[in-house]
């Protein structure tokens, strides 16, 4: 690690923010060291192959406490070599240990805020919109539109969503099916993505659709087979969106990356909206999918959904993906801001130059 | 799969009514036995050897004790209690079975009968009801860490036994608690909308004491 290294700051429960940093740091490792600070409960199940040789992972184990989570934050963030600091959803960090240390780091170091969507009540009640003003020299929104609560801020830009998997390198549609043992259509997804204590649910809700949707193959995609849901069922691939690909429904909670792929993969995506502290589920579930409250109105639905020619989906998708946007607009921000350090120091040499001058003047 | 009931038969009535004082439509997610009146304190805490969910009515017409709705061998019955009179669909009953889509006229009050099995939470998220203010749906999708039910031990309304410290709550009629802060409405009131001036920084305090939930666990997102 050198300080070219971008350092990403995922802290997050869920899959969330570990899958956004690996969209991110996987394009942003092909030119330059990347680290990533995740405590996400999932990074086991992330296979090593899916991280490019200069991109490694800095994890706190899940179940760490608060006090000792903060202390490790804080002095990573002192420790380590790093020229640009990326800091996905909370500015001023998920247990605000952020909010001490970074006006200790060097002020023309690069800081780039993810904002993904935020509840309005957090950012009211920590100040977030002030605090990422003075702290913050770019805030990327990562194709969450324009009603995220920090949207009104000037250093504020706008990327397309942001995924793991840009076009090109999605599996064949063969191979995807393989991926999750199907062999017949249509095919209904469970993505099972939300917080570990909602799995048993989903593999709950993954027999019920069994039951009353026969004539479909439904399979439940998590790391661990709940306990709740028939084997034959279940399957896991990471990243999902492989396999997400080959689906004629999705159902799933309404986080940003479920929502994001399946809306470039151009799959119906049916949503549970689940309460979050921070996310607003339900805002994002109304904009992009189809959202129901209960498994007998999932299963109407997707009945519907299913009757609905799927023809058209089997074309390979094309989509840009917000990622590769987002690496480009940092190294542009690096750029501006190395030059304007120079620019500093060059004036300051410059300073230093007309005073030595006048000292060698008035010995004369 | 965790439930949140007593046990996994018991059952949930949604009740939906207009509010004769407030005219506002009230809808609310109860579990049986329910006891129904005007006067919390004289309804009972137990019934069917089960914690009872009191439903208060300040309706003149209703008596402090009205009337019961509970299960009793796998049906669900609605009792009116001595002296006391009710209709179901528009009948004149001492007792009656109710079932889901049933109305229920309780003096000028008709309240619409949803029934629903507690079902473990997670199919819509748990139906706990929480908060003393403003009551409101718990809705996770777990009890795990729960502090509303305490993992899912605590079954009752949390604030149930508070409001027994504060007779008619919610009630502005003479001789009523809130009586006097209805006497002197205009310093709080809007007097040209009639509506409560729920100010600014009123906001900032809920927000400031709701403030301590965030920042406080690393597995949210």
């Amino acid at each position: 690690m050198s300080e070219n290294t971008w350092l990403i700051y995922a802290l997050g429960g869920g899959w969330g923010h570990l899958t956004r940093a690996l969209a991110l740091g996987r394009i942003a490792a092909q030119h330059r060291p990347v680290r990533i600070l995740t405590n996400s409960p999932y990074l086991a199940h992330v296979p090593r192959s899916l991280l490019p040789a200069n991109c490694q992972i800095n994890a706190i184990h899940p179940q760490e406490s608060l006090a000792v989570a903060c202390q490790y934050v804080q002095d990573a963030l002192g420790r380590l070599d790093y020229g640009c600091l990326i800091v996905d959803t909370f500015p001023r960090g998920l247990a605000g240990e952020l909010a001490t240390i970074l006006p200790k780091l060097p002020a023309s170091l690069p800081r780039i805020l993810i904002h993904r969507d935020l509840k309005p009540e957090y950012v009211q009640a920590k100040a977030i919109a002030s605090f990422v003003a003075v702290h913050y020299h770019t805030v990327l929104v990562p194709g969450e539109g324009d009603r995220v609560p920090l949207a009104h801020l000037p250093i504020v830009e706008h990327t397309d969503c942001w995924l793991i998997r840009s076009a090109n390198e999605l599996p064949d549609w063969s191979v995807a099916r393989s991926l999750l043992r199907l062999t017949s259509t249509p095919t209904v997804i469970v993505c099972a993505a939300g917080q570990p204590s909602e799995l048993d649910w989903f593999g709950g809700l993954t027999q019920q659709l069994a039951q009353a949707l026969p004539m479909a193959s439904i399979r439940c995609l998590t790391p661990l087979c709940p306990p709740t849901c028939p084997p034959e069922l279940w399957g896991y691939h990471y990243p999902g969106m492989d396999c997400l690909q080959v689906a004629d429904v999705v159902v799933s909670g309404a986080g940003y990356n479920t929502v994001a792929e399946c809306v470039a993969l151009n799959v119906p995506l049916v949503t549970f909206a689940l309460e979050r502290l921070y996310d607003r589920q339900a805002q994002r579930a109304q904009q992009t999918s189809y959202p129901v409250n209960n498994a007998t109105a999932a299963i109407d639905l997707i009945r519907s959904l299913l009757q609905r020619s799927r023809d058209s989906r089997r074309t390979k998708p094309t989509y840009s993906n917000g990622a590769a946007q987002a690496v480009d607009r940092i190294e542009h921000l690096i750029g501006a801001q190395t030059h304007s350090c120079n620019l500093v120091s060059r004036s300051a040499l410059n300073a230093y130059e007309i005073k030595l001058s006048a000292i060698k003047h008035e010995i004369a | 799969m965790q439930s949140i009931g007593q046990e996994d038969s018991s059952l949930q009535l949604q009740l939906s009514y207009t509010d004769p004082v407030t005219r506002q439509f009230q809808q609310s997610m109860l579990e049986t036995p329910i006891a129904i009146g005007r006067d919390p304190s004289l309804l009972p805490n137990v019934a069917y050897g089960r914690s009872v969910t009191k439903l208060v009515l300040d309706d003149p017409q209703v008596a402090s004790y009205h009337a019961l709705i509970a299960e009793d061998n796998h049906r669900l019955l609605v009792t009116a209690q001595r002296r006391c009179s009710l209709q179901v669909n528009s009948v004149e009953m001492a007792d009656s079975a109710l079932n889901s889509g049933d109305s229920l006229s309780i003096g000028s009050i008709t309240i619409q009968i949803q029934t629903r099995v507690a079902a473990s939470i997670g199919e819509t998220g748990c139906d706990h009801q929480v908060g003393f203010l403003f009551k409101r749906r718990c809705g996770r999708t777990s009890s795990d860490g729960c502090p509303h039910c305490d993992s899912g031990r605590q079954t009752k309304y949390p604030f149930l036994d508070d409001y027994s410290h504060y007779p008619s709550y919610g009630s502005y009629r003479q001789g009523c608690w809130g009586d006097s802060y209805y006497s002197s409405r205009g310093r709080y009131y809007s007097s040209a909308s009639g509506n409560v001036n729920f100010t600014d920084a009123d906001n900032a305090a809920l927000i400031n004491e709701s403030d301590a939930d965030f920042e406080q666990d690393l597995g949210a997102s």
